[in-house]
């Protein structure tokens, strides 16, 4: 019966992808926003991957879904910065010490009064270069593993090491910066 | 503290493999020695605090996925399932 050889292969692919794809949905689409920096754009490159994920699924052998999706969603993010004209981003460095000049300039108290701990690190977390910053977003804001962070942006994990560590660094001097590492973890 | 016992770590050392440690990326016998030595050091466990708390406030900078955006995917994505695009 040709309906039922059609259907069976089709029922598998749905079944996997249900399984393997659809659960890790969250993932995918915070780390889009990551690699894209905006919600369109996110969803864009969410709906390319399962698209593409999609049509793969028949090779796909069931090991390390996660992994397998996130190889997927960075060539499709390659594809798709090919096709467009790269942004022309101001100097990150420039952008980190210019924020920092500011901050010295408000004084620390200025800074603390009214500060909390978290929206201290959110700030210095924004000010960080963007090379920084988007190494912060796949570990600690996506949950990314050092060796999943570097497939997906393609460097070797020893950089996406090196560029969390001197990020979180950074963040680290402003809080002592602004007096508020003689806190501990009490605020 | 000091480092000349091979099986502690010395301050330094500590540093430097602090991040990873509260990232999870040491190994077992590595994690077992900074704990080790964080227990008796209370200069370097107040930096372990800080990077804890740097970490812990970052992790909760995660964005929430707007609820009408993620159903638009999940739809899309059961489409596909479907055969339907």
């Amino acid at each position: 019966m040709p309906m039922v050889l059609l259907m069976t292969p089709a029922t598998d692919t749905t079944a996997a992808f249900e399984q393997y794809v659809l659960p890790e949905l969250d993932l995918l689409y915070r780390t889009a926003r990551s690699l894209t920096h905006a919600d369109a754009d996110a969803q864009d490159l969410v709906q390319e991957t399962l698209l593409r994920a999609y049509r793969a699924i028949d090779r796909f052998d069931g090991r390390y879904p996660r992994a397998w999706l996130l190889t997927i969603m960075r060539n499709a993010n390659i594809n798709r910065a090919r096709k467009r004209q790269p942004d022309l981003l101001a100097d990150p460095d420039l952008t980190f010490e210019r924020w920092a000049q500011t901050a010295n300039n408000d004084g620390p108290e200025d800074l603390v009064v009214g500060a909390t701990f978290d929206a201290t690190v959110e700030a210095a977390f924004d000010a960080l270069p963007e090379k920084f910053r988007e190494v912060v977003e796949l570990v600690d804001l996506n949950g990314l593993s050092y060796q999943e962070a570097a497939d997906m942006l393609d460097v070797p994990v020893g950089t996406v090491m090196s560029r969390l560590h001197r990020a979180r660094k950074r963040i680290r001097d402003h809080i002592a910066e602004v007096g508020l590492d003689a806190l501990g973890g009490d605020h | 503290m000091s480092g000349s016992d091979p099986r502690h770590l010395s301050c330094e050392e500590v540093l430097l493999s602090l991040q990873s440690y509260l990232d999870g990326e040491t190994g077992a016998g590595n994690a077992r020695q900074m704990v080790g030595h964080l227990d008796l050091c209370p200069d370097c466990d107040h930096e372990r605090q800080i990077y804890a708390d740097i970490k812990r406030a970052l992790m909760s900078c995660r964005a929430s996925i707007d609820p009408d955006v993620k159903a638009g995917l999940l739809a899309y994505g059961q489409r596909l399932a479907r055969g339907e695009i």
